[in-house]
């Protein structure tokens, strides 16, 4: 038997269904097995596409995506795609073809030290030689990518290796090392009855939940939690998909593009509750000013990632559904905290007011993008699941896109990868045929990578695309707006292309659609019958993304469109010890 | 490992790297830098599989 035969039934069994990726000549062993496997193995039109549509995948699964490329630049060209998986904590088993054995180093035809290349973003990555422990590799590489926190590994497989004969004598059972399953323990009980005594004690919680919660699963214990304290629940750009909008303590995203109910949550808490997240300064700003006058009790997985950024009064290693639940009985024994009721009953106030006065601002001789956005949520059902691009149409929807079930949102939050929406919606499409997939994605973020379509119309996955289009990198032209004096460079993209026939050239159909109405039309076809479509839409180039908090400063230096103060609609006192 | 160090940006001041049996290596490292970014450096070394066990050793300089 060929190691490759060996590598391809080891996937068998871990249950591996689908492999993304483009072969080359040092991937040949590897799809000539795959020739007599029941794994599909989608050929995409280039290898980020392919790390982009395992991810995607690996996202709707909760289980790791697997991509293939062959050496040299098919195994360079995943990289984005990797370190976006890195970026999001996504499991991903990258496999790589390699130059044989005898020419490693060489520097021969199609070869490239992808390990050396990969290797601050992988949780583990290796080159391997020795043909009998291609399996064990495997099934190593596949453990660390789910177990703990999620990420990329990758085989860097060289031909002669996957092409040897290794006998017919094969372990039943191949079992992973035990440094590639790590489980991670549960926190000390004088630690989760310190947290209990500071949740009791506390004025105004708040919790920040983060993308771990998504892979833990730990979305109810979180609304338990939130229930029992009467805590508003604010979200990073990960985590939003793990929390229904719909639910009365959800405030939505925080940060720099968040909302101005989720950033006044945290500025008012005196105690923040992190689930999950490893605290970006995107999500919460300086980590000076977010430490300042409040405590912080930070749940995680990651050992590295409780005290990196700030310094909690609690730390809480673990799992966060086991942790949270832990929690929750813990706080069984003590008193509830003192949260004024009224204090959530503002924060939705505030959200009420915000959509009121952009209602009035709008212009009704245009489509405006944050109604484009309710647009799409009201003609979607619930468990549609919606991936974005990169840009200003991701912030619109960060904004504007209510999550209603979770797991059901896909963004590059980390790296923010333009480009990734319609690889990774492909992908979502693959892991849950039978749901609806919409891409939301911007004009610029489109083009990086829509030859996915012609995967899209080849093996029928359908997903319902909508341009956001402003012929224009738009974020960057806001802050070229914003902040360099409207000295626009660069950001402008030609009126030439016609995105109607470079859909209908993949095979998939186009529609320019001018008004909410020809969008509703459109998008409701295509939902009713499941089927691919790009919807084109022009929007003003002029339109920018607001609120918004500026590089570098505290959540409460916010800039707020022109004529909206959220100050005149909620106190902002900052509790002082 | 020495990535890490770098990422933490901390001082390496020595490394010695000693062969133990086929596909095992001792490292010591003495490293200068902010205690809680040492302690980042421990518990990030453990998150990947390359690493079967670390122990840090504080020592004091005057």
């Amino acid at each position: 038997m060929k190691a490759a035969n060996l590598l391809v039934k080891k996937m068998e069994e871990l249950g591996v269904d689908v492999i993304f990726g483009i072969p080359g000549g040092s991937t040949l062993p590897l799809y000539d097995a795959l020739y007599d496997s029941n794994i599909r193995s989608i050929l995409m039109r280039h290898e980020q596409q392919a790390a982009h549509a395992a991810d995607g995948y690996a996202r709707v699964r909760k289980s790791p995506g697997i991509v293939t490329a062959t050496s040299g630049p098919g195994a360079t060209n995943l990289i984005t795609g990797i370190v976006n998986a890195a970026m999001d904590s996504v499991p991903l088993v990258a496999l790589t073809g390699q130059v044989t054995r005898p020419f490693l180093g060489t520097d021969a035809f199609q070869e490239a030290d992808i390990v050396g290349l990969v290797l601050p973003h992988t949780k583990y990555a290796t080159t391997v030689m020795d043909p009998r422990k291609l399996a064990k590799e495997f099934v190593n590489a596949y453990y660390c990518a789910f177990t703990g926190r999620p990420g990329p590994t990758l085989l860097d497989i060289p031909r002669d290796v996957m092409q040897e004969d290794i006998g017919n004598e094969v372990d039943a059972l191949v079992l992973p090392d035990p440094e590639f399953c790590r489980k991670p323990g549960m926190p000390p009980e004088s630690e989760l009855e310190k947290a209990a005594s500071l949740i009791s004690s506390a004025n105004k919680v708040a919790i920040l939940v983060g993308g771990g919660v998504h892979f833990s699963g730990a979305t109810q214990e979180v609304l338990r939690l939130a229930e029992l304290i009467g805590a508003p629940i604010v979200t990073t750009l990960p985590g939003k998909t793990c929390i229904p909008q719909d639910h009365p303590l959800a405030m939505g995203v925080v940060g720099m593009h968040g909302r101005l109910e989720a950033d006044m949550a945290i500025i008012n808490a005196d105690l923040v509750i992190c689930i999950g997240t490893r605290i970006s300064d995107r999500a919460v700003g300086p980590h000076n000013e977010f430490q300042r006058n409040r405590k912080i009790i930070h749940i995680d997985i990651d050992t590295s990632e409780l005290g990196k950024n700030v310094t909690p009064s609690v730390r809480l290693n673990g799992d966060a559904k086991q942790v949270l639940d832990k929690l929750i009985d813990r706080l069984s024994t003590h008193s509830l905290p003192n949260n004024d009721p009224s204090w959530v009953e503002k924060l939705r106030e505030l959200r009420r007011a915000y959509e009121e006065y952009l209602l009035s601002q709008s212009d009704e001789s245009r489509v405006n993008s944050w109604r484009l956005v309710k647009l799409i949520r009201e003609e979607i059902p619930r468990s549609a699941i919606v991936a974005t691009g990169v840009g200003q149409h991701q912030m619109w929807a960060q904004l504007f896109f209510d999550v209603l079930e979770p797991g059901t949102y896909i963004t590059s939050a980390g790296l923010g990868t333009m480009g990734f929406g319609l690889p990774a919606a492909f992908g979502a499409k693959v892991a849950a045929p039978d749901r609806i997939v919409v891409n939301i994605d911007g004009d610029g973020s489109f083009q990086m990578t829509c030859q996915t379509l012609s995967n899209i119309a080849e093996y029928n996955y359908p997903v319902i695309t909508i341009i956001f289009d402003n012929r224009s990198l738009g974020m960057v032209r806001q802050w070229q707006d914003l902040f360099y004096m409207k000295r626009f460079k660069d950001v402008d993209l030609t009126e030439i292309t016609n995105f109607v026939k470079l859909a209908e050239a993949f095979g998939v159909e186009g529609v320019l659609a001018q008004s909410y109405e020809e969008v509703r039309k459109a998008l409701r076809r295509a939902v009713r019958n499941d089927e691919a479509i790009v919807i084109d839409v022009p929007i003003d180039k002029n339109e920018k993304v607001f609120p918004m908090v500026p590089p570098g400063k505290w959540l409460a230096e916010y800039i707020s469109p022109p004529g909206f103060e959220a100050h005149g609609k909620i106190s902002t006192s900052i509790i002082t010890k | 490992m020495f990535l890490l160090v770098r990422q933490g940006r901390l001082s390496l001041i020595e490394a010695n790297v000693k062969y133990e049996e086929p596909g095992l290596f001792r490292a010591e490292l003495l490293i200068d830098g902010r205690v809680e970014k040492i302690h980042w450096l421990v518990n990030k070394l453990v998150f990947y599989p390359y690493f079967k066990k670390v122990e840090p050793t504080p020592i004091e300089v005057s």
